[in-house]
């Protein structure tokens, strides 16, 4: 019988977590909260990440040794519900190797089953229809039937195989995955990780990519073919779906290829490569009006991607100061506010790109000051900053902040001449009178708390909560302000994000002042992306 | 006794009390509610009859509520973590069930259960 050594398994841990770490952002989507920032994806690849930095650093000469240094990895970095679940998964799985200086398929099996025995005993209630059931079935399917295979690549996919069944059978056994749609975030997960695991197995190791430039690679390879890239709606009468003939007829098109359809409504978004776009067009006004065409030639293609790579750097001072102060933002109208209010270096990122310790760092070392304080803005970045605390040698304190209307009150509270200490005190205290909503828009169907609410829809957030479901914005600004408003409040200030028009914020903001007249309502650009509105009452 | 007063309903505490111990319960990591602890200072496990003794509700400022749970871990965790987990399930759990705003709550690990 075949066993894997220690290089190879290395291989395969590695691989799961890159798998993983590729597809974050799908499993964040799984999150039964209909709001673009569910972190079940990313809690478990900072798990992981813990656990290949243990293999990477581990000498271990082993397998046994190599997984006893991933579960430990994966035990002081576990992040939420699901890393802890995961944790202990592995920790369960390298207790049984403990000992074996071979992995075979007895023992894989065997391990697989412990690691699931480990993690139902640590709840009093298992909860079916989550990661919990995923392991199960798979380690259920495993003890079953190893005895009936030689071949471990084999073993492993059929076990993955019967991991993806349980999987898709959650939202059965789950009434809320159900009632949303979806199936358990923490399972797919686990099954992302097993995917990279079973890769590295057959060979093809996984590697990382950097968010979506894995697509957008295989796209220019294809576009060399091509001369053009079209972009176009067609806007039909809506009585039926044209999805299906609107690809068939375009397939039949000669010197055509990947034609990519989404039809939503009565209108159909249509992108395709072609040598011919005057012959794609024709086809497409056969199926109604055809609007917002754009034709867009390969070469320009090309070398629209390249400049990419060369990002613009950010000027250091090397002057002494007494405090930077880090903010991370998005949307140049709030960095230009935080930047008049005093902070020194704005970090990109936000909801969609979480900026590392890296980045950070990369400012702290290459400035000179006394104190530095960072403001994170978004809850999944509060770690990373956080962490560079422990890592730089500076002084280094974090505010944290969860999202820019609190940065800008907590920089109101700082005063260049108190302490560090004395300064973060103050500035989490402001920070604390101010209250923020948020409009954005729903990511897929879903209900909450008994009220459906469909892709697309305009919601208002208060905290987590979902305060407000409407179809258009400016009732779920007003919803939002009905909440926030109290005795207490005389500022409301309204930002505006880069999708919302000037002459619709202008609106906006004689709403407002109509309803309240006694508060002092602010308006400001912000051009933050994905949140039409961030408003904040203080 | 605490309670929240709706238009005709009224929350008593031990309703309370029973939403913390089932999303204890259902909390991966935690695998038993312990007694508030007393003079004696021992701990019990405690059965699932006996469960709110190992809750505290008080009144908090501003109409809000504190809670505090008493509980056992597994052996082999990352105790910050499943804390963490444990007061959001909480947290999330009796704001959305009984409608009563929670201020603070906060868990207090009596032992860890090792195996």
């Amino acid at each position: 019988m075949k066993a894997m050594d220690t290089d190879e398994l290395k291989a395969a841990v590695l691989s799961g977590y890159a798998n993983l770490e590729n597809n974050k952002e799908y499993v964040n989507n799984l999150n039964v909260f209909p709001v673009p920032d569910g972190d079940t994806g990313t809690n478990m690849s900072l798990t992981m990440q813990y656990a290949v930095k243990a293999v990477t650093e581990s000498n271990a000469k082993s397998p046994d040794g190599l997984i006893s240094a991933a579960a430990n990895g994966a035990l002081m970095g576990a992040r939420g519900n699901s890393g802890v679940i995961l944790s202990q998964l592995l920790r369960g799985f390298s207790k049984t190797c403990m000992g074996h200086d071979k992995l075979d398929i007895e023992l894989c099996a065997n391990a697989l089953n412990a690691a699931t025995q480990m993690a139902y005993k640590a709840v009093m209630k298992p909860t079916e229809g989550t990661i919990l059931t995923v392991a199960r079935g798979m380690s259920e399917f495993a003890m079953a039937h190893y005895t009936e295979y030689e071949n471990p690549v084999e073993f492993f996919s059929e076990v993955l195989e019967a991991g993806r069944v349980i999987l898709s059978k959650t939202p059965e056994m789950l009434p809320v995955l159900k009632e949303a749609g979806v199936v358990d975030s923490g399972g797919c997960g686990l099954i992302f990780i097993m995917e990279g695991i079973l890769a590295s197995m057959k060979g093809k190791t996984v590697g990382i990519s950097d968010g979506s430039t894995a697509m957008d690679h295989d796209q220019i390879d294809l576009d060399g073919e091509f001369d053009y890239t079209l972009e176009f709606t067609i806007v039909t009468d809506g009585s039926k779906s044209y999805q299906k003939t609107v690809i068939d007829k375009l397939m039949k098109i000669k010197g055509c290829a990947d034609p990519n359809v989404m039809e939503k409504g009565s209108s159909i978004k249509v992108h395709i490569l072609s040598n011919e776009p005057w012959n794609v067009l024709k086809t497409a006004t056969a199926f109604g009006t055809v609007r917002h065409i754009e034709i867009i030639d390969s070469t320009d293609l090309d070398d629209a991607l390249l400049p990419e790579t060369d990002e613009p750097k950010i000027e250091y001072s090397r002057e002494h100061t007494d405090y930077v102060i880090i903010s991370v933002s998005s949307g140049k109208g709030l960095s230009s506010i935080m930047k008049d209010l005093g902070v020194t270096y704005i970090v990109e990122g936000g909801q969609t790109m979480n900026p590392s310790t890296q980045d950070f760092m990369e400012i702290i070392d290459n400035t000179d000051a006394d104190n530095y304080i960072i403001l994170p803005n978004n809850k999944n970045i509060i770690l990373a900053a956080k962490q560079t605390c422990d890592i730089s040698r500076k002084n280094v304190a974090v505010v944290e902040s969860r999202n820019i209307p609190q940065a800008i009150s907590a920089m109101l509270g700082f005063d260049p001449e108190m302490s560090l200490e004395d300064n973060v005190a103050a500035m989490s205290e402001n920070m604390a009178t101010v209250k923020v909503g948020q409009v954005t828009f729903a990511v897929r169907d879903t209900s909450v708390g008994g009220s459906t609410i469909k892709e697309g829809d305009i919601i208002g957030i208060v905290g987590s909560d979902i305060v407000a479901c409407e179809n258009n914005a400016f009732t779920a600004v007003m919803d939002i302000a009905e909440q926030l408003v109290d005795e207490e409040t005389s500022i409301l200030s309204l930002y505006y994000g880069c999708d919302v028009t000037e002459t619709d914020a202008a609106v906006m903001e004689n709403k407002l002042k109509k309803k309240y007249p006694d508060l002092d309502v602010e308006i400001f650009s912000g051009g933050q992306p994905l949140y039409y509105y961030i408003i904040s009452a203080e | 006794m605490v309670s929240e007063e709706r238009k005709n309903s009224k929350i008593t505490v031990s309703t309370i009390k029973q939403v913390v111990c089932t999303a204890a319960m259902e909390c991966f990591g935690v695998v038993g509610i312990a007694n508030i602890p007393g003079a004696d200072s021992i701990v019990y496990l405690l059965t699932n009859e006996e469960w709110s003794k190992g809750v505290r509700v008080s009144a908090g400022s501003d109409k809000k509520i504190h809670i505090e749970v008493f509980v056992i871990l597994e052996y082999g965790m990352k105790m910050e973590t499943v804390c963490e987990n444990l007061s959001d399930a909480i947290k999330y759990n009796v704001e959305k069930q009984t409608g009563v705003k929670v201020k603070k709550v906060t868990v207090n690990v009596t032992s860890v259960r090792v195996m």
